[in-house]
This record gives C-alpha cells, structure tokens and sequence, in this order.
C-alpha cells in the first residue's frame, strides 16, 4: 500500500505540470487564433519571377 | 482588363514563376500568368498609383484617427520611427484574404509587417510614422477590407483578458475536479477509516487543499459579483450558487474535520468547473458584439476645410464661424451650417426616422448628424455649437428599474432557513428518541437538501435560452434579460429601419401613362444608377424598353433625355417646377413638355410583416412609433390594422415620454428599433432591442441586438422567453418534490449519508438535464433549433 503514496505524488505533480504547460502555452497566444497558421503555410515565400524579385 | 487564354509551350507565369497551364492561363497586355489571381495581383502592384491618394481625398471617416489623442489611443507601440496597431477588418474571408493582407509590404513599402489574426478578423500592422494611420484605412479600404477602429479599444482589450483569464480558471477548475474525483474514489470503494487511518486522511486534506484552490481562484468571480450586488441591494443569479458553494464547502470541512465522512468535495469542484465552461463557452459566442462604442466612431473629430482654393483638415471644436466645410458622398454632416455649394441630398434617417432624403437649397440650413448622398457639398459654419451637449440626450444612463427581487431568488432564501430549521428540529428530536443517531440523521437532512439544484435552475434556464438566443442571431446583453422578456406585455416598434427594410424600395405609380409612356420612362432610367432609377425600372419589369438618342443627367435633379421625338425630363418637383410636394420622395415626369404624373418611392415593410403583426397582436399590445410623416399611415393600416396605438412625427424625446405614460399605465414594455435614433427609447423601455443589419454598428443603451434578417422570428423568440417561467417552475416543482421525499427519509433516520451523496450529485444533473431538455425542446417545437 505504500507505494501508493509515490503514485499519487506522481499523478499529481504529472498534473501539475501539464496544467502549468498549458497555462505557458495559452499566454504565449498559441490558442488565440487557431485558423491562419493553417493558411500560412499556403503562402509560398521562395516564389520565383516576378514576386520575388521584387522582394530584392 | 479581359482574360483570353493562349498558350506556348515554355511559358513561366511572369507574377509567380509556375509554368502556365492552357486551362488558367491568362494573357494580359502581353504578358502571361499562370491565373486570374496572380494577374490581379500583378495589376495591383503595377498599377500602385491607383492606390495613393492626396491628403484631402482621405475619408473624413478615417481622418480624425490622426489627431494626436486619437492615434496615442488606437495604437499599441510607438517610437520616433514606427507605431504598431491592430485594426479589425471583418471582410476578411479566405486564405487568400489573409495572403494578400499579410504581402501588405509589398504593396506599399512604409508598411513594415502585417500579421493577420483569422479568428479575430484583425490584422497587426507596423508602419512607419510617414504614413498616417487614415491612410492605412484608405489603403485597407480600396483593397475591399474597410477597417473598422474601436477608439474604445480598451474596452475590447479588458474582455478579450477576461476570456483569457476565464480559460485558465476552467483549466485551475479541471484540473482540481479530476484529483478530487480521483481522491475520492477510495471512498466510494468502501476505504474504512479504521483499515487505513494514514491514507484517509491524507486522501481528505489533499482534497481540502485542492478545493482551497478551487475557492480562491477560479471561484473567485462568484464571489466577487455575489458579494457586490449584496452591498448594492441588489438580486443576481450569483447568489444563490454562492450560497451553496459556501454551504457543501463548510459541510464537507466540517465532515473531514470532524472525522464523520469525506465531504462531497468533488461535487463541488465538479459543479463550478462546468459552470466556468458553460460561462466560456457563452462568452465566446458573444466575443464579436460590442454593446458600447464611442459616439466619435459616428461623428467624425476632424473635418475637411477649404481656404481659399485648397483644403486641410480642422479639428471640429478649432472651427470658426464662416469657416467652408466639405463633405463628400456618403459622409456624415458633421456640424450645423449652411449649404455653399453642391447638390445636397441629406439622409436624416439616423437623427430623425425619417426616411426619405431631403434636397437642401443652397443657403438652406444643413444640421449635423445627417448622411450626404449627393456628391460632394461645401457648408458655411453658422454657428459654433458644442457637439457634447449635441449627444447629452443619448447618453443618458440606462435608468434602473425598481429593485425587484425574482421569485426564485425569494425561494431560495427561505430554503436555507428552512432545511437548517427542519435539521435542528430532527436533531432535537432524535436525541430523545436515540442519541447515537442525532448526529447523522442532522447530517443527512442537510446534505439531501443541498440547494444546488435550485442554485443551478436559474442560470441554466436563462443559459440556454439566450444560447438559443444567439443561435437566431438574437444576442442579448445579459442572461438576466430573458426574465425580463417573459414579462412583457406589450411591444413598441421604430418603423423605419424596423418594419421597413432599408435594402429594398416600393414605387407607387400616380397619374394616367399609356403603355407607350412606361416604356419611354423605363428607357430613360434604365441609364441611370440612381436608386430611385434603378427602383423604377425594377418596378416597370415587365415593359419593353428601347433605345434612347440623347441623355443628361443633372446630378441629384434629374434627367434630360430624347427618344425619336419624345423629349422626356424626369426628376424631382423643384426641377420640373411641379406643384411641391416634400413628404415623401417622389419622382416627377415630364413627357413633351406635359407632366403626366409621379411615381412615389418608399422602403417596403418586410416580408411577411402582417402574419408577424398579427400572430404579435394576440399576446400583446402594439404600438408604432415612426419619425415619419403620417402620409405613410394608410400604407401602415393596410398591413395591419388593429396597432393599439400608431403616432407619427415622433421626436426621441416623444418616443420616451410615450414609453414613460405606458409603464405608468403598468405595461412592461419592450422596444424594437434600429439604434441611434431610438436610443432614447431604448434606454427608456424594460427591454431594448436594436435591429441591425451588421453586429458591428453602433447601438449603445440596448438591451439585445437582432440582426434583421431574423426578425420574422420575433414571435417564436418572445413565446421561447415567455416559456422560461414554465421551466423554472417545473424545475423547482422537481426540486421541491425531491426534497421532500429526501428530507422524508432522512428525517426518518433511514438515508445513509453514502445514498444521500449520490443523490445530491444526481438532483442537480437531473435539474440542469430537465432544464436544458425542455428549453431544447420547446426550441426545436418553435423551429428555432
């Protein structure tokens, strides 16, 4: 029965921690906009032609 | 700019660099693209001349965001060189919005970075200081993503914090609730103190201090507006949850301390978890519609003056008397004066209801607030008038009703007193009876009688109604309103805007025209872009027309034209100098130098506005207030004919006395109409409803938003709030019902408390499942799910 005392320290510093990765990861922004990284990768920025030589 | 396909064998698109496939290529002035798109982009960077413009042609619109106080507020970083803002643009749409945004420094190099936020519809730019915000927008603008600025920005800000904030507290919440659960689950196995005497207790005071933490942070917010709107006197729906989030937490610490029982911490981590979800969840739907925007977002801080031959932008409060203002199309008159120059046809809809544009003489008086849909005009200041006092009226505060507590909330009340009155009778009673268990019978009253389910009814009635609410494009400002809703006896609607659509036109034809004629006028305003052209000939469907010799068209007077020998003038009465008639707008014909009669436009009411009437007018009174002019009331009697009441010529101030004589005569009344120009009487009524065509408009002092396309559901949405009593009963019918067989067995001696915190759990998931599948249901019988 002891060592049920080493699995619950466990499950909840294991807990802990992901409630603290998550509130990490919420004040980074990565949940306040969910859909345009989605687009972005979309966006060819090693265009030829034209486009990129404007960028020069 | 016409695509042709055509096609060579090694042909690079000259905008991207991909091979050009016959299917989609595009050949434009000789060069080829690989697609339309790529084709327009490469016009819109050659042609980039057509996207600069002279600081006299910035909109007055966006103008006044370059005054020093206004900038410092809209934007978030500043230095010598650059600023940095965020500015929401709700047309964007697609990835390619979002493409083209984000390549903004291509477009125009003093834009140093675009970022575009896709679910806030917004984009952070940073530019330099060269080039001013106004022309930012106009360059948003001309790309088709007119921006929209929220000089109440701080506004957005706090709640945008406040949702953050809410999904950490549901992560704080989560993460205690399944601990606790897990905590307790040895418990429920039947872990005796006696086996295990280490584990037990660690098991409970782990659980005492992850409900601590429950309590002290994501409970908080509870707290906060129960403990306020006790200091105002004042009923909330937060009340009563606070009151049995004390009473489980003080009963389970009592418990765990005593060493009687485990407590029924987890229900309680469980109970304010899903109602921080169902609290996230709800504010989420809401996050896009401000209630509160500042009156400048209407009228503009600076205008356009012309010294001389050339113009600059003023400060409107650094005006002087006889200073020349110029106000383009589509602007907003933004002071009192007098007309110089230009055709000045003022739509003062959003000041006085009334409908119909008016043609200004030069010399006349122009008066502020108006909208110029004739060209562009020049204004003599007349006199200096301080715009605030302009707004006072509108700013009145929402006038707080008599503090009225609900009947539930009385209910509660009374419940807790009772159930401890009826636990110390028991416990009085059992100890004379059998002392060894006085104890237990007292705990197991008071943990069946938990009022957790009468704390969670109320807000989860008015939860879900306003979720379906808002599913119908009906958004109200607080959950509270649906109570107010179900009172209601009696509606008031604006007419313009409200009853009528702004979007589409009636033309009534007056005087005798022979079939020839019709075509003769169809012809000649088929060449127009007027509305009241464009109406004409939508109403002369059915004629033919034919071609025309010569045509002239006198901006905002009329038309000068000639077919075979007919010399036709169409226009309004002062340009064919027939007999005035200025109530309505009508369109005056003239054929061979004979006026033969005029066709009168007017907004139509909505589809289907008679049944609504009609279907309204059997739970309640109706009344219609309108700005306009009683030549409309035949028009209105027509669509229905039993309004208890129909006033013309109304000003806001007599809309609110209206509403004012209508509560003294005991009526709850509720107001429907599009805004600014209600907001009186918005702001005077038990409800306030602004009818709109876009969330984004400017409706301060209402109490909920309607988005007109819905509005024939009005009577549906009414009866679903009116049902909301039903519920509330029923579910206090429930737990009353429950208590009592509860409290029977308890009292008894006959509930073991392991029964009893199984029970209490399942009450409260019965009240809340009882209440979300009535509304439900009632939804779905009224077609509004």
């Amino acid at each position: 029965m002891k060592i049920l005392l080493v699995l619950i320290c466990v499950s909840l510093v294991m807990a802990l921690l992901f409630l603290v990765l998550f509130i990490k990861a919420q004040q980074g922004g990565q949940f306040d906009d969910l859909e345009s990284p989605s687009f972005r990768i979309l966006n060819e920025k090693n265009k030829t032609g034209y486009n990129a030589k404007r960028k020069i | 700019m016409k695509p042709t396909t055509s096609y060579t064998v090694s042909t690079k698109c000259v905008y991207c660099g991909e091979r050009c496939i016959p299917a989609t290529t595009v050949v434009q002035s000789g060069l080829s693209f690989c697609c339309f798109g790529c084709s327009t982009l490469y016009d819109l960077h050659e042609n980039i001349d057509d996207y600069q413009w002279s600081d006299s042609d910035v909109s007055i619109e966006y103008k006044q965001y370059d005054l020093e106080e206004v900038f410092n507020q809209l934007v978030d970083f500043q230095n010598d060189k650059i600023y940095k803002l965020t500015i929401s643009a709700p047309s964007i749409y697609c990835a390619s919005c979002v493409e083209l945004l984000e390549d903004l420094p291509e477009i125009n190099d003093k834009i140093f970075r675009s970022h575009v936020n896709f679910e806030n519809r917004d984009l952070t730019l940073t530019v330099s200081k060269e080039l001013p915000i106004s022309h930012v927008a106009m360059l948003l603008d001309k790309l088709g993503y007119p921006p929209q600025f929220n000089i109440t920005k701080k506004a957005g800000e706090k709640s945008k914090r406040k949702q953050q904030d809410l999904l950490r507290k549901v992560a704080v919440a989560g993460f205690c609730f399944g601990n606790t659960m897990m905590l307790s689950l040895p418990h429920y196995f039947g872990l005796s103190i006696a086996s295990e005497p280490f584990f037990v207790s660690l098991f409970r005071y782990l659980n005492v201090a992850l409900s601590i933490l429950v309590l002290a942070y994501p409970a908080k917010g509870y707290f906060k507006t129960a403990f306020e709107s006790i200091a105002n006197r004042k009923s909330h729906i937060d009340i009563p949850i606070v009151l049995g989030i004390i009473a489980i937490w003080a009963w389970s610490i009592y418990e765990i301390i005593g060493g009687i029982g485990f407590g029924y911490l987890d229900s309680l981590a469980g109970l304010i978890f899903f109602l921080l979800v169902g609290k996230w969840y709800q504010n989420k739907v809401y996050s896009k519609i401000t209630f509160e925007r500042s009156i400048h977002e209407f009228l503009p801080l600076s205008v356009r003056t012309k010294n001389k031959s050339d113009h600059s932008w003023t400060r409107v409060d650094d005006l002087q008397i006889e200073d020349i203002v110029v106000v383009k199309n589509s602007e907003v008159i933004p002071i009192n004066g007098r007309l110089k120059n230009g055709n000045a046809i003022i739509d003062y809809s959003f000041v006085t209801g009334e409908s119909v544009p008016e043609i200004i003489q030069i010399d006349d008086e122009i008066y502020i607030g108006g909208k110029q849909t004739g060209g562009e005009i020049e204004i003599e200041i007349t006199t200096i008038q301080d715009t605030s006092k302009i707004w006072s009226a509108w700013k009145t505060p929402k006038t707080d009703a008599a503090i009225e507590t609900h009947w539930t909330t009385v209910v509660s009340q009374y419940f807790t007193p009772l159930v401890l009155l009826v636990a110390i009778v028991a416990l009085a009673a059992w100890m004379y009876i059998d002392s060894t268990k006085a104890l237990f019978v007292f705990s197991s009253v008071l943990i069946v009688a938990c009022p957790c389910a009468l704390a969670l009814s109320t807000p989860f009635t008015y939860g879900s109604i306003s979720r379906v609410f808002g599913r119908n494009k009906l958004f109200l400002k607080q959950a509270d309103t649906v109570d107010k809703l179900s009172y209601i006896n009696h509606i008031i609607f604006d007419k313009t805007g409200t009853l009528t659509s702004n979007r589409s036109h009636q033309v009534v034809q007056h005087g005798a025209f022979t079939n020839d004629q019709l075509k003769l006028v169809k012809s000649v305003c088929a060449n127009s872009n007027h509305p009241y052209s464009v109406a004409i000939v939508h109403q002369l469907e059915n004629t033919s027309s034919m071609p025309i010799d010569t045509y002239e068209e006198i901006e905002g007077r009329g038309i000068i034209a000639t077919i075979g020998s007919h010399k036709i003038r169409i226009g309004s009465s002062q340009f064919l100098n027939a007999l005035d008639d200025k109530n309505s707008a009508v369109v005056y014909v003239e054929i061979d130098g004979e006026i033969l009669g005029h066709f009168g436009i007017q907004n139509s009411y909505r589809t289907g506005l008679g049944d609504l009437l009609k279907s309204l007018g059997k739970h309640f009174n109706l009344s219609i207030l309108s700005g306009d002019n009683s030549a409309e009331k035949n028009n209105l009697t027509k669509v229905f004919s039993s309004f208890k009441r129909v006033l013309f010529n109304q000003t806001p101030e007599d809309k609110k006395e209206y509403i004012k004589t209508c509560h003294q005569n005991g009526d709850n009344t509720i107001m429907i109409g599009d805004g600014l120009n209600d907001q009186v009487a918005l702001n005077q009524s038990d409800v306030g409803i602004a009818v709109t065509e876009n969330v984004t408009g400017f409706y301060p002092n209402s109490d909920g938003i309607l988005m007109s396309e819905h509005f024939n559901k009005l009577p549906r949405l009414l009866a679903l709030s009116r049902y909301a009593k039903v519920v509330l009963k029923a579910s206090l019918a429930f737990s009353v019902f429950y208590n009592l067989i509860g409290i029977t067995f308890a009292v008894a001696g006959s509930l073991t408390p392991i029964v009893a915190a199984i029970l209490m759990p399942l009450s409260s998931i019965t009240v809340v499942g009882l209440v979300t599948a009535l509304v439900s249901f009632k939804a779905k019988k009224l077609q509004l799910l």
